[in-house]
Formats: C-alpha cells, structure tokens, sequence
C-alpha cells in the first residue's frame, strides 16, 4: 500500500511538470504560488487593452493564484520574461459594459432608468511570481470573443 | 507498515490543513464622513448567501471628495458614474485590494448607482442592498427588469447572452417538451441547472417557456450558510420570460431562469437559487476560499483608513477580517503545491461521490 502512494505522488508529481494536455489540466487546478504581482488592466472600448501599471506587494502570505481561470472570462492575458519567453497566462472576465442605474424610489426595490455604455474601465488583477519566472518584463492580452491579441508590451513597475 | 502509513498520512494531512494563504479582499472607498452606508455594505455581504460562505476580508477607505469624481455624469442629471476610474482602482491596488468598490457621499432623489465593469458604484441615499445588484453586474449577470421603450433601443442591441439572460427566438412549434431542449440547450446558458422534471414549455409542450408563477412574488432574503431550496414550482429553475427586451422595435424575446423577481429585478428580493448558484461559482474560479464550518470571525470590529496614512501605518492596522488566517510568515511553494494538490484531490472525490450518488 505504501509502495502505491509513493508511486501515486511521484506520478502526479511528473504529470504536473508535464507539458502535455493533462498535465496543463492539473496545473490549471493546482495553480502556482508565489509572491503577488498587483496589476491594474486598462480596458479601452476604443483602443488596445492595456496593463496600466504593476507592483509587488510584499505579503506574509504566498500568492497561490486558485483564480487563474475565471467563469465566462472575455480576456486572456500573457506574461513574458526578459527572454520574451512565455512564463504565466490567466483568463479574466471584466463586463464590458458600464451601467447606470437609478432607482425608482429611496425605499421601493424597483428600478426607474438604465443605461448601458460601452466603456473603458479597469481592474486589479494579480498574478504569482515565482523563481522559476525570472524577471517579467512584458505582457500581451487577447481577446477571448474576437481572438484579436495586442502586440507584447513593457510592464510599467511601480515601486511601492 | 501501517505505522510508516500513518507518519506519512500525517505528514500528508499537515501540508494539507495547515496553510491558508492570501484572503481575498474587498476594498470599500468613500467619501462619507462617517462612513455608515460601507458599514451597511460590509454587514449585508457577511449575511447573504453565498458571499457569507467565501473566506474575504474587507477594508473601508475614507478619501476627500475631490477623490471621487462620480457625480452626475453621462449627460443625464442625476445618473452617476465614476470618471476617475484608474485612479480609484490605484488607490485600492495599494491596499492590496482585489476588487474595488464605492461607496459615493450623495443626496440625490432616489440614490443612483453605476457599475463599470470592474468595480460597482452605489450612493449614499442607495440602500446597501443596491450594491448587491451592483456587484453582480460586475460579475457578468444582466438585469432583469422591463427596458422602457427609449432603454431597449439602445440596450437590446447586443443579444449576447449572459449568465441570466438568454436571447432565444422561439419556433411556431415544438413537438415536445424533449424537441425544446434538444434545440435550446446550447442557447440556455443555464441548462444544466434545469431538473429534468421542468418543463421549459408550457403544459402542452408546444410553446416554448416555462409556465410563469407570480411574477410579483420575491425571491427570498437568504442569510444562511447554505443555498436557498427549491420549494416545488415557486422557485424552480426553468426558462421563463423575462420581457427585459420587450419594448424593442421589434420586440427581442428574453428569458431567464427564475419566474419570481429576483434581485436583478427589485433589490428587495433575494439573489434566487439559480443566481446564488452562478455567483457561487464564479467566486470559486476567482480562487476565494471557501469558509470552514466552524470558522468565527476573529476580529470582527471594522477598520476604516484614511487616505492619508503612510503604507508602514497601513500595513500594521488590523483590519475587518471575516476569516482571520494564522500568521504566515514561511512559506513556500511546495507547500501551496500540497495545499492545492490536496484542495483538487479533495474535489475530484466529491466530484466521483457525486457522480456516484445521482
């Protein structure tokens, strides 16, 4: 029995550094931990998505990004090295719409008028860096719906 | 033999329970003096399902006025949006927000509230509950109340369906209630929650739609720790009409998956069971941690920041922790590995119990 769960771990443990379809699989659920990289992603309705500007917040807790597959994610968003060596990836939703919205009444539930815009938001988004990453340099977002990417682009650090 | 097993059972289960890292955190920002309506926010996430189950701490950040430029907006008097988007989100990010949300000092006839896409927005004169609505629109649901004439126009341009909302043109015809299905179920984004014993046409199987209950009945207000339960018709899953895009010209037919209002209707109701459900899971794919059963909060008082403190004041001021995670001053990556290794693990026995048990 025992033989089996040394085998069983050191399996998994090779699936996972495997770069094959189920080894990708098991990485997507696992995640990676690291420390925390901040970032504040620029959507522009009219122009490119862009990655406005990144920190490391130094934390007593490890980043273990359990969020690198977000539900119904529009986005996808590249990290690269100084290599310009792909080094990380995460699918992000971010509703493209802005809504406004005004109620009908203090003390009634009901909504009176909405409007919906298209227009340029953003949000944090943070991401682990690790070792094995070296330093990041650039990054790269693709549209999920239109397949449309940006050009690879430096990452403008903030220091904190 | 069995004693090896047990030492490396034990090894095993200690990578496994002993690490938490990285709570997810919510950063409220206002402008409000004495900053009740965030208080308000923060007590009705702690006590609405599912975001009471979630593992989060919240944070309230006072800032000037001048910080917020989020008055009327767009051209229309009173509708509100923030125009100072990325300089919100930087002030948050420097807390080590995760999301951000505001919180906008003003008086104004019936309150107002905006979402952009990344962070919802409410006023002050806004019941709290506004921001429920809010936030789900942040995390993709649409709304689900009537558009005035003027509204569709502009609004009902885009059929793209949305975890709540399907744009479904039905047929003259459908032999059955299985033709229905076997035709809709790529359309209906919610259509594995549909049992198996709700019809999504009407009685006679013929027209598509779920028969309507009382569309003035709300879903209820649910403040446990567990999901809202299916009580036979009142609050099943199905495909009912929405009518969101009726006064279109032409009208689009929309649908969504509650016959009762839910809080994309009216904010005095509940989230419903289908979109307690979705928000569930799109908590869980942005990796927020699930509470223990018997987790108390460890340090329930409310800590409000002024922007003006420094970061070094920043970082050793407690904060309002929903779950208080032991200080973790190691840590490294093999040991995140075990944790999440185990956390899947974990899943696929559930997932296997499941699939065992239906």
């Amino acid at each position: 029995m025992i033989k089996g769960l040394h085998f069983f771990l050191i399996l998994s443990v090779v699936i996972c550094n495997s770069k094959t379809s189920l080894g990708q699989d098991l990485k997507k659920d696992l995640g990676i931990c690291g420390k925390t990289m901040s970032t504040l992603m620029k959507f522009n309705q009219a122009g490119e998505p862009v990655l406005e500007s990144a920190m490391v917040i130094e934390a007593n807790e490890e980043f273990c990004d359990g969020g690198r597959y977000e539900e119904h994610a529009n986005y996808k968003i590249y990290l690269y090295d100084q290599n310009n060596t792909l080094v990380y990836d995460k699918l992000i939703f971010l509703n493209p719409l802005l809504v406004i919205e005004k109620l009908d009444d203090k003390k009634k539930g009901k909504f009176k008028s909405v409007k919906m815009i298209p227009h340029a938001t953003s949000r944090i988004v943070k991401f682990p860096i690790t070792k094995m990453m070296n330093s990041i340099t650039s990054y790269k977002i693709q549209s999920i719906e239109t397949k449309q990417s940006t050009q690879i682009k430096k990452i403008d650090w903030l220091k904190k | 033999m069995s004693l090896k097993f047990k030492i490396l059972a034990c090894i095993l289960c200690s990578f496994s329970f002993g690490f938490e890292a990285h709570a997810y955190k919510y950063v409220i920002i206002t402008d409000q003096a004495d900053p009740k309506k965030s208080e308000e926010v923060i007590e009705l996430f702690k006590n609405t399902y599912p975001f009471n189950t979630f593992s989060v701490e919240f944070e309230i950040l006072k800032v000037d006025g001048n910080k917020l430029d989020c008055d009327s907006h767009y051209g229309i008097e009173s509708k509100i949006g923030c125009k100072n988007g990325s300089e919100i989100q930087s002030m948050a990010q420097e807390r080590g927000a995760d999301q951000v949300m505001v919180v906008k000092e003003l008086s104004k006839y019936g309150g107002s509230s905006a979402v952009g896409g990344g962070y919802p927005v409410i006023t002050t004169s806004s019941d709290a509950r506004v921001m429920i609505h809010e936030y789900l629109h942040t995390l993709g649901l649409c709304d689900e109340y009537k558009f005035k004439p003027s509204e569709a126009k502009l609004n009902c341009g885009t059929s793209r369906n949305t975890p709540n909302l399907a744009y479904i043109k039905p047929e003259d015809y459908y032999s059955s209630d299985s033709d229905a299905r076997r035709k809709h179920m790529w359309d209906i984004p919610w259509f594995s929650s549909i049992s198996r014993k709700t019809l999504i046409t009407n009685s006679n199987q013929r027209v598509l739609g779920t028969d309507p209950t009382d569309p003035n009945s709300l879903a209820a207000i649910n403040t446990a720790r567990f999901p809202m339960a299916i009580n036979g018709q009142a609050n099943q899953i199905g495909l009912y009409r929405a009518g969101v895009c009726d006064n279109a010209t032409p009208p689009v037919p929309t649908w969504k998956p509650e016959g009762i209002a839910t809080v994309m209707s009216d904010i005095s109701a509940g989230l419903g069971a289908h979109a307690e459900k979705t928000v569930d899971k799109i908590l869980l794919s942005k990796g927020i941690k699930k509470k223990l059963d018997n987790e108390v909060p460890r340090n329930p008082e409310v800590v409000v920041q002024s922007q003006s403190q420094t970061h070094a004041e920043v970082g050793s001021v407690s904060r309002d922790i929903v779950n208080a995670d032991p200080d973790q001053t190691v840590n490294n990556s093999s040991r995140g590995f075990f944790k999440s290794f185990f956390a899947w693990v974990g899943d696929l026995i559930r997932q296997i119990g499941n699939a065992m048990t239906r």
